[in-house]
């Protein structure tokens, strides 16, 4: 066993997302796995109104079930951008802490060594968090700013991806402001793109996942219905061409040393597409009383002996290739889409902070990674690459004001 | 010799490893355990037991203590052919498995328990008296019964007194009131086999400090605490905590081993 000081792990999660829910799933299953002899566990959560909370309550799913009496029980903090402020600022407090905080200008801090994050969405997987982190000095287990805010634009992902090679179908981005002032026009544009001429479409929002507001358009009509779902939840929808038939292929990549990727897996949808409740009511989730386990109870074939280990190969090296393409940190997940009438393989979409941290897939690879195994990895890629960014010269100083 | 028939899954082929028996705890059944066994199995041949009267095993046919228990698994081995085993055994099937430990301790090379019981609970002055009359009142009803014919003790004393356990226990009650109040703290310093404890700190049915005597009493014992844990910090994502302490645990001194048996 470990022996010296603990690291002080602070899970940051919730945030000002759709995904909150899924977020909050994905951080009670860590918190439990992430070994409690290396690691002091302090949980950081986002509410939805953006204020940041920590406490023990926050351990307890009825916690945020019950949020208006367990709030109480919490403690208010923040981080300041501030490069060596070593943890999180303790807000509010007695009025003697505040006035003394007033005079002194020194306030309480919660230490903090690395941030793990489980955000699903936006301002937590979308560089939001991360640039604040950036700001603070902290290490963090996530992408950076610039990848993770490439993985959550689909279009722009799916545009730098193609340029290096990976083949993607074609798509284009319908934004609320135009179809609010000209829903012909935006229309147009769709159907004349190429690709794009011919019915079904999928529509989905560009900067969202797990599959939130995804629709599938088989005229002009349900293509309006389905533009106006996804700008509920979206400023802008991307539109992509629906295979007749084809299989999802998912692949979790690791930076470890060496960067890995894990066995693939065939993700089971009910029809057609995979859906909210595909991905994460199964498995208990709508029993009452049962317990869903995020992304982890999605019905799945993980690593399926009869896939040709070919498509099992490209998926790999094209899922490697892209983690590198996009300069990604931490774990992440790439989902392709296999065209069954010609046998393409099309990168789908980056999800930087994947449901379930896709344990499931780790703990099925070569070389196995617990989950406990998965989040030391993260840990330790995570003070490596901050140790690599404070080893940089940045004083020059004022020689120009000269 | 016990015919009783016992339900088992076995895991993985990890050649001349020494296999792990999973034992579950009361009233439950192999389920709780697959998970962790299925974790574990990649390094170990695994057997998840169903002990007897619980899940698709057979009901003994009397009232079992916990030697009897042990026996019966002990049988199980030998049917398996397994000389030598790692034990793994969570509340109920803890006690069972510091059973093996003293009656076998030639088969048994580690032993791993979860939120074992095996140790009877310290109780503040109230929780002693208020058993204390429990007891007494439970055997001034049965004496009242069998005077006056009355069911005083099965109709108004049990569903108000009898724990959780009791009332489900069915045709095991009498096996529940012949194990739930043995202590072993006599045997546990005669264990010689190496021990891992694993424990929730908020463990409300077998508490901490249950686990902080037991790991001080077994010899060769480390207690392994699991914050915001309860009684069960195998179930779901947790089973690879669990793995993640246990395999370590099994490895230590493998190396030696494997040498001199290449050698």
């Amino acid at each position: 066993m470990a022996a010296g000081k603990k690291r002080d792990i602070a899970v940051l999660y919730g945030g000002r997302s759709v995904e909150h829910e899924i977020s909050v799933i994905t951080a009670l299953q860590l918190m439990k796995a992430l070994d409690p002899v290396k690691y002091n566990v302090i949980p950081v959560y986002i509410a939805p109104s953006g204020r940041w909370y920590t406490g023990n309550s926050l351990f307890e799913k009825n916690c945020y079930r019950n949020w208006a009496s367990c709030q109480h029980t919490l403690t208010a903090v923040s981080l300041q951008p501030w490069p060596g402020i070593g943890g999180l600022k303790v807000e509010g407090g007695s009025l003697l802490k505040r006035f003394s905080t007033l005079l002194t200008g020194r306030f309480d801090t919660i230490p903090v060594d690395v941030f793990l994050l489980a955000f699903h969405g936006e301002y937590g997987e979308d560089g939001c968090i991360q640039g604040l982190l950036e700001m603070a000095e902290f290490p963090y287990t996530s992408c950076d700013v610039t990848s993770s805010a490439i993985a959550m634009n689909k279009y722009l992902c799916k545009s730098i991806l193609r340029d290096h090679g990976i083949k993607v179908l074609p798509s284009k981005v319908a934004r609320k402001f135009d179809a609010i002032h000209n829903l012909k026009s935006v229309t147009d544009s769709i159907l004349q793109t190429p690709g794009l001429e011919r019915f079904p479409l999928f529509i989905k929002p560009n900067h969202l996942g797990s599959s939130i507001g995804i629709a599938k358009a088989e005229d002009i009509e349900s293509l309006h219905a389905a533009l106006a779902k996804v700008f509920l939840y979206d400023t802008e929808a991307i539109v992509e061409p629906c295979l007749e038939s084809m299989f999802e292929i998912n692949v979790s990549v690791i930076s470890s040393d060496p960067t890995r990727a894990s066995v693939v897996e065939i993700p089971v949808a009910t029809s057609g597409a995979l859906s909210y409740e595909d991905k994460y009511m199964r498995g208990g989730g709508k029993k009452k009383g049962a317990r869903s386990q995020g992304m982890a109870s999605l019905v799945r074939e993980i690593d399926p002996a009869a896939l040709d280990s070919t498509i099992k190969e490209q998926v790999t090296s094209s899922a490697l290739k892209a983690f590198e393409v996009l300069g990604c940190c931490g774990v992440v997940r790439f989902d392709f889409m296999h065209d069954n009438t010609d046998g393409s393989i099309y990168f789908n979409e980056l999800n930087p902070q994947p449901g379930s941290l896709s344990f499931y897939l780790w703990v099925k690879s070569n070389p196995r990674f617990l989950y406990t195994e998965e989040l030391d990895v993260l840990i330790e890629s995570a003070l490596k690459r901050r140790s690599q960014l404070a080893s940089r010269e940045r004083e020059l100083g004022f020689m120009a004001l000269k | 010799m016990s015919s009783t028939r016992i339900n088992s899954v076995i895991l993985g082929e990890c050649g001349n490893r020494t296999p792990i028996i999973l034992l579950h705890g009361w009233a439950r059944s192999l389920s709780d355990l697959l998970p962790l066994g299925e974790l574990l199995s990649a390094d170990y041949p695994v057997h998840v037991l169903d002990l007897p009267g619980f899940g698709d095993s057979g009901m003994p046919q009397e009232s079992w203590d916990t030697i009897q228990y042990a026996r019966r698994i002990l049988q199980y081995l030998d049917d398996n052919g397994l000389a030598k085993v790692n034990l793994l055994g969570h509340s109920f099937g803890g006690r069972v498995t510091l059973r093996l430990a003293r009656l076998a301790p030639e088969r048994i090379e580690k032993i791993i328990l979860i939120g074992s019981h095996g140790l009877s609970p310290k109780r503040s002055f109230y929780q002693a008296l208020r058993i204390w009359a429990i007891r007494r009142g439970a055997v001034i009803l049965k004496w009242i019964d069998a005077f006056f014919k009355t069911t005083l003790f099965k109709n108004w004393f049990t569903p108000r007194y009898g724990s959780q356990d009791y009332l489900a226990a069915g045709a095991l009650k009498g096996t529940l009131v012949k194990t739930v109040t043995e202590d072993q703290s006599a045997e546990l310093p005669k264990i010689t086999a190496p021990a891992l404890l694993i424990w929730g700190t908020e463990d409300l049915a077998a508490p901490l400090e249950m686990g902080r005597r037991m790991a001080h009493l077994i010899p060769r014992a480390r207690l392994l605490e699991l914050p915001h844990q309860g009684h069960d910090p195998f179930l779901d994502v947790n089973a690879h905590l669990c793995a993640y302490h246990i395999l370590p645990f099994l490895a230590e001194g493998q190396d030696v081993k494997e040498a001199v048996g290449n050698g």
